[in-house]
């Protein structure tokens, strides 16, 4: 079995706890073993670079000695999270001076770190680590006729880090086609949900939530799929809020792909977490109700 | 053996002396150095003044002075300055050494007592290297008349031209069936508004009909030997499958030919073109080519139209490439530019989204002789549109793409508002980071635009999209832009968006520099030799660039180069012989064991290998001087004139202070 | 060594006539000011760097040599500079193999126009030789003057 150091992220313990079932069990499915960091602390998220920049890169350099020490890739399933792990890992190692200053503070806890192990996000291990070929096999309820609108949102993508198309990326169109699903042309599938500004400046994030349900909708989507818990949140959460400011009459389920792969291998929805979101996804989820019982 | 040096130090008012103690310079040389060989030590307020170099020619005559070392400035200034003193006093030039303690002492260190300790150092160095030297001759060599001009776009017709009315043979050679390079792609010209085509073409017909200009289009430099004032070159002559003896220009072959191609050259993809084609009416010279990669006859071997049809049997379909070798002189490089391709910037939707045209290709759309006949339409060809979006800095001024200000397009821009306001009579958008109007009557037409109505918003466009968020916006092409001056974002709903794509240089110009020897720069433009004061020459003797081969520039700008390129040619040919520094490297034969180290070290093909003798010698005037050989020969068999292992190991010494008392070598600071 | 116990090491810098001595030069007439400890020799191209000169400066009395040219891809001379680079990298390995420190000897690129940037090399290798501390190379005892052959040198 092939082993990750996992990364969850804070909020995979609270408001996305249904994304961590989804992910260890379609990951337990796919042949992959997803070993939690221990002790792992809070990677900063959005918050707190511009606090304090030093520090930032510290407190997620301490997650990435950690998972150095496991001596796996590091993979994690959150786009903040996975931003600023990559990004911290690659300046350590550009950065001699940065490196030096990090370790000092990382000996306190007995730990250091090199900048040599690979940074991942959750959906790049499937697509090329495990590859498409192999998923195709594991499934067992292809989603026919499923219209899933990929969010890749925008961290996933920026910066932009080794020449990848940050403004028409594919893989996750190609991810749910191979799980049977149809992928729409989503316009606005790398553009920012409003991250943290739902707290500190509503309106703003609430525009850009609006932005990306409409193209949902414009798109015929059944379902939108995230990489992400605080996309998740945004776009489902805060429906309500979008529809009552604007008029509108949202009703789009948001799921996290996982949770969608899953269904296409046959997982049980409870175990997946499905059934414990805002907007019902019952329409979404006849598709794979046919296929348990067909 | 010894010889009798001269120190002068200068004090360059207090430039220098204010840090330095050029007296105590002056002392020390004449008593610590006095064993060196240093006769006489003075000191002076400004040495480069002809009292100042006086003084040296003086010395030298009385003095019998054999070396001379001055302490003043950068050489890069007035080494020549005072070799040409030397020279005057009968002292041959090369045995003059300039050492500074200006740019890199005094007004680079605050510390008094370690820069005097540093300008004796420095002096000792060139005291020790100057014992080195020898006198050297600098080597003359003949100019052939004749000149080669690479490129017929405007640089290249005007230089050229001038070299021809003056009486000069040139050889133009074009890559393309025609001359008139992007210029003749242009409808109109900024700020006079004057009709490309009619101000370019004379000039055309004026090449194609000199006596003095042999006109090779369709044509490419492969190859090119020698070195100033006598270069060879090999020339492709590409075949056209027409015999121009018989053609007379009719254009049936062009009328009859079944077989049409997309015209990505001329027309920049807008049109269509037949295989055998003329590329556009006024084409100088005005014979057609055959586009034979795509042509039915070289595909299946049926068809022939053109042939059928030729009233002078002028088609030949067994035309080969023809090389030839001319010797010239000189040579212009004036290549020219190519345009960004804004496919590079998805978010402007450029190749994927309609009605986004690049400037060139809205210029053929404003031609009266492009595809549309002059109408600016959209791309279902009726249509004109209502609102137009002109986007500035398309690929310029941008980290991401190329940093550099691309200096045409805001007028450009500017043209094509008021190009679209007189056609049309369409709200027109332009969105800019800066307005750059610098020459001639180019402020004042954007005025005039501003007067016609033309909106400008100040802002980089972020993205160009098809999605509606409104009801307005349904099936147009959206810019979205944040409008600084007023602090808001905008979303402007538009039907037609032209991007004023930056200038870059030719995909080839790294390859095609190496031909000539010359080099580009990080962004891809040829090297000049001082970017203020010399714009037009290379570093390389008798290869010169005109255009925007130097970089982005006007057509006024363009057309300066090159007659100035043109002038400077001239000059020399005038003078029927050219003097090169004698800084070069020659090989002692009788060291030599023919290893060949030296061979492919030199990036000018200077040296040769005598294969009967075993043994590599160097061509003097090729050799460049840049010593890399010398420092390569495992034998020591090469030395470098000028730069010698002698000289430089001896100012090594000097330098370190060891040619005094050793308990001084280290005394640098305080 | 001055008078006080403070070390201050001298430094040889190769530059190249086309770029890096006109960056130099730049530094001078911008007035960017840098430490004294470094004395500048001027070539025309970095590709005539012999190896020997390094050498010879370590053994006379230099404790650190910087050498520097035009930024691959710019050198006037189209890819001496290229030269220059692999004999740096040989010749650090030799010097280590030497028992001299991989850190007294420096490639830094400089184009005409960067003459802070030069500068600011400038003190940074200084910086970083005077933290090595002195060369003390047997050899700079030695009176190796007078007007050396190739030979010489090396000894």
């Amino acid at each position: 079995m092939k082993q990750y150091a996992y990364y969850p992220g804070c909020s995979l313990e609270s408001l996305a706890v249904s994304y961590n079932l989804a992910n260890i069990e379609v990951s337990r499915k796919l042949g992959l073993e997803l070993s939690e960091i221990e002790d792992w602390n809070c990677c900063g998220a959005t918050a707190y670079f511009p606090v304090d920049e030093f520090l930032a890169y510290t407190l997620v350099a301490r997650n990435l000695a950690k998972g150095e020490k496991m001596g796996l890739d590091f993979v994690t399933p959150c786009n903040g999270c996975y931003k600023n792990a990559y990004f911290t890992n690659a300046y350590l190692q550009q950065d001699p001076d940065l490196a030096e200053h990090i370790n000092s503070a990382l000996e306190e806890d007995n730990l250091h770190i090199e900048g040599t192990s690979k940074v991942k996000h959750l959906i790049e291990v499937f697509v090329y680590d495990v590859g498409l070929e192999e998923i195709s096999k594991k499934i067992t309820h292809p989603l026919q006729g499923l219209r899933v609108a990929p969010y890749y949102g925008c961290q996933l993508v920026r910066p932009r880090k080794n020449g990848e198309d940050v403004e028409n990326p594919r893989y996750f169109e190609d991810l749910l086609s191979t799980i049977g699903a149809e992928p729409v042309e989503y316009y606005s599938k790398t553009h920012c949900c409003g991250g943290s500004l739902i707290v500190t400046n509503r309106m703003a994030a609430l525009d850009m939530i609006n932005k990306l349900l409409q193209d949902a909708v414009k798109s015929k989507a059944d379902v939108i799929a995230t990489t992400c818990p605080m996309c998740n949140v945004n776009l489902e959460v805060y429906q309500g809020y979008v529809n009552r400011e604007f008029g509108t009459d949202y009703s789009v389920p948001v799921m996290y792909f996982t949770q969608i792969m899953g269904l296409a291998m046959g997982i049980k929805p409870n175990l997946l977490g499905i059934g414990k979101e805002l907007v019902s996804g019952a329409t979404m989820m006849s598709f794979a109700k046919v296929k348990e019982s067909g | 053996m010894s010889e009798k040096i001269g120190v002068y130090v200068c004090h360059c008012g207090t430039n220098i002396a204010g840090i330095v103690n050029v007296e105590e310079v002056s002392q020390w040389a004449g008593s610590r150095l006095k064993d060196r060989g240093v006769v006489i030590a003075r000191d002076y307020k400004f040495m480069c003044s002809s009292l100042g170099q006086e003084l040296i020619e003086k010395d030298i005559k009385e003095l019998g002075l054999t070396r001379v070392v001055v302490a003043a400035c950068s050489p890069h200034l007035h080494e020549r300055t005072f070799r040409t003193a030397c020279e005057r006093a009968g002292l041959n030039p090369y045995l003059c050494e300039l050492v500074s303690i200006r740019e890199q002492v005094s007004w680079v260190h605050t510390d008094k007592i370690a820069a005097t300790a540093k300008a004796e150092a420095v002096l000792s160095g060139g005291v020790e290297r100057v014992i080195h030297n020898e006198p050297l001759e600098p080597l003359k060599v003949p100019i052939h008349p004749d000149s080669l001009v690479v490129g017929g776009g405007i640089a290249g017709i005007q230089a050229a031209l001038e070299l021809a009315d003056g009486g000069n043979h040139v050889y133009l050679v074009e890559r393309e069936p025609s001359i008139g390079g992007h210029m003749a792609q242009f409808d109109k010209t900024f700020p006079t508004l004057d009709c490309s085509a009619c101000i370019l073409t004379p000039r055309m017909v004026q090449v194609g009909n000199h006596p003095n200009i042999t006109l090779l289009t369709w044509s490419e430099v492969t190859k090119v030997d020698g070195y100033v004032g006598n270069f060879e070159v090999a020339i492709k002559k590409k075949a056209r499958y027409v015999n121009t003896e018989l053609c007379t220009g009719c254009g049936i072959c062009v009328e009859k030919c079944p077989k049409k191609v997309v015209d990505d050259v001329f027309e920049a993809g807008m049109a269509k073109r037949k295989v055998i084609y003329i590329p556009f009416p006024q084409a100088v010279p005005n014979f057609p080519v055959l586009d034979a990669p795509n042509c039915t006859f070289f595909q299946k071997g049926t068809c022939k139209a053109c042939e059928k049809f030729c009233p002078t049997n002028a088609i030949d379909f067994n035309q080969k490439d023809e090389d030839i070798t001319v010797k010239v002189g000189n040579i212009v490089l004036a290549t020219g530019y190519d345009l960004f391709n804004p496919r590079r910037i998805p978010q402007y939707g450029y190749g994927r989204l309609e009605n986004i045209f690049t400037s060139l290709e809205f210029e053929r759309l404003c031609n009266a002789s492009g595809p549309t006949g002059g109408n600016i339409v959209l791309k279902d060809g009726i249509t004109p549109p209502k609102t137009v979006g002109i986007v500035h800095c398309v690929g310029s001024r941008d980290q991401n793409y190329n940093g550099y200000c691309s200096a045409i397009c805001c007028m450009q821009s500017i043209k094509f508002a008021h190009l679209v306001h007189e056609r049309t009579g369409a709200d027109i958008y332009n969105f800019y980071i800066d307005i750059r109007t610098p020459g001639k009557s180019y402020e004042e037409f954007y005025q005039r635009v501003l007067d016609e109505g033309t909106h400008f918003v100040r802002g980089k466009v972020a993205e160009v999209t098809e999605v509606a968020r409104s009801p307005e916006e349904e099936g147009k092409l959206i810019i979205q832009v944040e409008d600084t001056l007023i602090g808001k974002q905008r979303r402007i709903p538009v039907d037609m968006v032209i991007l004023s794509a930056g200038l870059e240089p030719r995909y080839d110009a790294k390859e095609t520099g190496k031909l000539f020897g010359i080099a580009c720069s990080a962004d891809g433009w040829y090297i000049e030799r001082h970017p203020k004061l010399d714009p037009i020459a290379t570093m390389t003797e008798g290869v010169f660039i005109a255009g925007c081969v130097q970089g982005p520039k006007d057509i006024p700008a363009t057309v300066a180069q090159g007659a100035a390129a043109a002038a400077r040619i001239q000059g020399k040919i005038q003078q029927g012989e050219i003097t090169l520094e004698p800084i070069r490297a020659s090989i002692n034969e009788d060291q030599c064991s023919g290893c060949r180290i030296c061979n492919d070290l030199c990036p000018f093909s200077a040296i040769l290998y005598h294969e009967d003798r075993a043994v590599s010698e160097i061509n003097a005037a090729l050799c460049q001087g840049c010593g890399t050989c010398v420092a390569a020969c495992p034998a020591g068999a090469i030395s470098g004139t000028g730069f010698s292992n002698e000289q430089i190991l001896a100012q090594i010494e000097g330098l370190l202070l060891l040619n005094i008392d050793q308990k001084e070598s280290k005394k640098v600071l305080a | 060594m001055n008078n006080d116990d403070t070390f201050e090491p001298v430094i040889i810098g190769f530059t190249c006539n086309w770029c890096s001595y006109r960056a130099a030069d730049t530094a001078g007439t911008a007035r960017v000011k840098y430490a004294p400890n470094i004395r500048l020799i001027r070539l025309m191209c970095s590709g005539r760097l012999d190896p020997t000169f390094v050498l010879k400066a370590l053994a006379n009395g230099a404790d650190g040599v910087l050498i520097t040219g035009c930024h691959p891809g710019d050198c006037h001379y189209v890819e001496q500079n290229y030269k220059a680079l692999r004999r740096f990298h040989l010749l650090k390995r030799v010097l280590t193999q030497m028992g001299i420190e991989p850190g007294r000897l420096k490639l830094v690129w400089a184009s005409a126009a960067e003459g802070a940037i030069l500068a600011a090399e400038f003190d940074k290798f200084i910086n970083e030789v005077r933290a090595l501390g002195p060369l003390n190379l047997p050899l700079q005892k030695q009176k190796t003057f007078s007007t050396p052959a190739l030979e010489e040198v090396a000894a």
